[in-house]
């Protein structure tokens, strides 16, 4: 079965062809992208308004994948969580081309994406997770799944495919976005999610000792504006006034804390790394506890890329003896289509299919959660 | 409404909130906050959303940029700049299509695009939106400062 995905939840236009679970193409389309390949070819300058993007994009997908529209089965959308107006680029080429050229649809769930990238083949059919080389076979049922990027942070207990149970998330910031604002207090620019890991080697984790909020909550929830609040008032307290102006360019701030010392900025990074992870690991071990026939923790999102929390959650698996999976290329972790594909995959094999009437009633739905 | 609200607790937000909800809805309500980061704006805004009854957990826009909501008859959006660098990101997301009875639309981080956002206000017609911008301060480690003023 050949499936054409469509990606435009944020900032990306990405568009996969897959067999199966085997991609053949996975297609990222910016406006960096545009400017470098076509030297400025495609007139407008857009960033988060993917229209002018889609069309070349779905072109290029087809030409790696050897494909014509044609001989495509299926086409699967993002239709939620998002930004709204970028999901309804998205949706609106997604339903052109299904009943123009007669295709079978599915709207997908962007976070149950991250889950199922876990699932995809490389073109020659080799898997792409963590546990490729230990004889991946699939998720094991029950399983948890935590999707940890810049927008997200979410637990989910899967009974098996496409069933989950939402039993934990964030109630303020998302994980990411608390590493990309921190590393802003620390004068690093967006995304800054690398650079606090790489200022956090040579820093002392135990200078400061910052906040895990609901940490002795008995739920699975977690809370990171507190903790990035508390290392704003550190930050503070060191320059004696944090201060954040419009610089040169007024659409970009510019603060003060370049005058921090090079061992401030590592200790801040290193005691920040510590609590953010920390705490994530805290509620997961929880779950696990709670949910002792847990087979397999499936995590999904960009912020696995830090190694940091990637080997807290490797222990944590081996000390509950469960197998742990995450997307072993970084562009499978972070927002793209081919994990589009990977799900509506598995939503096919279940038949759920949008009925050809229906088609064109498909909307975006920005705060879409798993149910 | 007040001038000023200091905000000791999440619940003191209560009369600011009242404040607003009691605008009324015939015309949109535009609510620019600005203040920086941990000042207290996502916390207010999760705060005004409870007061308005909407169910769903409201969390920080600042990776996905916009967010909406439904309660009853009244639409939340909230939006926030943070990540936005340049002008025309902002004319791309077309916020002035939610310039509707029964919406409120509060940006985060307003303060960045203030000319671009009065510009959209103006084209609009002032008379036909309530427009608030709400600064939000750290006083100390435990209390922020609201302070309101009105469009002009």
């Amino acid at each position: 079965m050949y499936i054409l995905s469509i990606d435009t939840s944020c900032d990306d236009t990405s568009i996969a062809i897959s067999n199966d679970l085997n991609i053949l193409a996975n297609v990222f389309w910016s406006k960096l992208k545009v400017h470098n390949d076509w030297g400025g070819v495609v007139p407008s300058e857009a960033k988060r308004q993917h229209d002018e993007f889609l069309v070349p994009a779905i072109e290029a997908a087809l030409k790696e994948a050897d494909l014509t529209i044609d001989q495509i089965d299926v086409i699967a959308v993002t239709y939620g969580p998002g930004l709204a107006i970028a999901l309804e680029s998205g949706i609106k080429k997604a339903k052109e081309l299904a009943i123009k050229n007669n295709k079978k649809f599915i709207a997908v769930n962007h976070m149950i994406g991250h889950i199922y990238a876990n699932l995809a083949n490389d073109k020659n059919g080799d898997s792409l997770s963590s546990l490729s080389e230990n004889k991946f076979e699939g998720f094991e049922f029950p399983a948890l799944a935590l999707t940890i990027s810049g927008g997200h942070t979410d637990l989910y207990l899967m009974e098996d495919h496409l069933k989950f149970k939402h039993i934990g998330k964030t109630l303020d910031d998302a994980i990411g976005e608390s590493f990309d604002k921190v590393g802003r207090m620390l004068g690093m620019g967006f995304p800054a999610g690398a650079k606090i890991e790489q200022a956090a080697k040579s820093g002392n984790e135990k200078a400061f000792n910052f906040p895990k909020p609901l940490s002795n909550s008995n739920d699975f929830n977690w809370s990171y504006s507190g903790l990035k609040t508390a290392v704003l008032y550190e930050v503070k307290k060191l320059l004696g006034e944090y201060q954040s102006k419009p610089g040169k360019n007024k659409f970009k701030f510019e603060d003060n804390s370049s005058k921090l010392n090079e061992v401030q900025v590592a200790d801040i990074a290193a005691s920040f790394q510590l609590a953010a992870s920390e705490s994530l690991i805290l509620k997961i071990k929880k779950a696990l506890l709670a949910y002792p026939e847990t087979k397999m923790l499936i995590i999904g999102g960009g912020v696995i890329a830090n190694q940091t929390i990637r080997q807290k959650l490797e222990n944590l698996a081996s000390e509950f003896n469960i197998k742990l999976t995450y997307p072993k290329p970084m562009w499978l972790c972070t927002d793209n289509a081919a994990m589009i594909a990977t799900a509506a995959y598995y939503y096919a094999k279940q038949n759920l299919y949008i009925n050809e009437k229906e088609i064109a009633s498909i909307d975006r739905v920005p705060n879409l959660e798993i149910n | 409404m007040q001038n000023a609200y200091i905000i000791a607790k999440t619940e003191d937000f209560k009369p600011l909130s009242k404040s607003i909800i009691n605008l009324g809805f015939h015309e949109p309500i535009l609510l620019c906050l600005n203040g920086d980061l941990g000042a207290g704006k996502t916390t207010f805004v999760k705060y005004l959303g409870k007061e308005l009854g909407i169910k769903q957990e409201i969390n920080s826009p600042s990776f996905i940029i916009h967010n909406e909501y439904i309660a009853s008859n009244i639409q939340l959006h909230h939006l926030d700049l943070y990540r936005l660098e340049e002008p025309f990101e902002l004319n791309e997301l077309h916020i002035n299509r939610h310039f509707k009875p029964n919406t409120i639309i509060a940006i985060e981080w307003a303060e960045k695009f203030e000319e671009e956002l009065k510009e959209l206000v103006k084209e609009h017609g002032q008379s036909g939106i309530k427009v608030l911008i709400l600064n939000f301060s750290h006083t100390d480690e435990n209390t922020r400062k609201v302070t309101c003023t009105y469009f002009q």
